[in-house]
């Protein structure tokens, strides 16, 4: 509790230190299902890679991209660039490639836990 | 006198990291308010009007630079702060960003630490004395 001064009224401030964040990485729950998530993307992105549906797979690599690193899976993030590259060139056997391996790695990330966090 | 935490509002249309980013913005200590769409966005920011934006560029229905046009169209909204946080860093961007009057300019990926950090800055600028979130 802060007691000031302003001019001749007295206030009372009332005020708790900031929080600090108790965690580094998202709440295993959110890690969990942006896992989920992936795993739903990844039998979507078969059928998007049979119609040659470029522009939702190079949105896939390009979310994937952007949040691999925050939800503790850099690799995933690695991959999803890797992804929208080859979305944007149009090379579907690049994309192919790419989507096992993602696949793959979805599934051991899910398979270990979302306790398995950079790789840790 | 008890002072309130600052509220945001975080406007992605990927719903797992505006999730992941609203949740590492509570914890530390701010009032967070989500969209998913520019329209939204402006829907929210009239009604709530936030302390401060958090905005992807690329959105549904209005991307990221016309809700920031329609934002600063309307006296109610046109002195809230908005950080741009994209994906798209393409040559130009952060130097457009600036012109077309964010704030700040982020590329995805961006570790949340890094945004709270920019938010605080952000708010204690604009608000001096604001810019570090307070619980309620």
């Amino acid at each position: 509790v802060l007691l000031q001064e302003h001019g001749s009224c007295r206030v009372t401030v009332v005020s708790s230190p900031p929080r600090r964040p108790v965690v580094a990485s998202p709440s295993p729950a959110l890690r969990e299902r942006f896992l989920e998530h992936r795993v739903l993307e990844t039998a979507a992105a078969s059928d998007a890679l049979g119609r040659a549906d470029f522009e939702w797979l190079a949105t896939l690599g390009h979310n994937l991209h952007g949040s691999g690193s925050s939800f503790g899976f850099p690799h995933l993030g690695v991959l999803g660039g890797q992804i929208e590259i080859a979305a944007r060139m149009s090379d579907l056997r690049q994309l192919a490639e790419l989507l096992a391996r993602l696949a793959s790695a979805v599934s051991e990330a899910s398979g270990h836990g979302t306790r398995k966090v950079d790789g840790k | 006198m008890e002072r309130v935490a600052p509220l945001l509002l975080l406007v992605d249309d990927f719903d797992d990291a505006r999730a992941m980013y609203a949740e590492y913005l509570v914890l530390s200590g701010y009032r967070v308010e989500q969209a998913s769409d520019g329209r939204q966005a402006v829907a929210q920011a009239l009604a709530l009007r936030p302390d401060l934006l958090v905005m992807d560029l690329s959105l549904p229905l209005l991307d990221g630079w016309a809700t920031l046009e329609e934002l600063r169209g309307d006296r109610r909204t046109d002195r809230i702060p908005v950080i741009a946080l994209t994906g798209y860093a393409k040559a130009g961007y952060a130097r457009r960003a600036r012109k077309a009057g964010f704030e700040a300019f982020l590329t995805k990926p961006c570790l949340p630490a890094l945004l709270l950090a920019v938010v605080g800055d952000v708010l204690g600028r604009i608000r001096p004395g604001s810019g570090r979130a307070v619980a309620t």
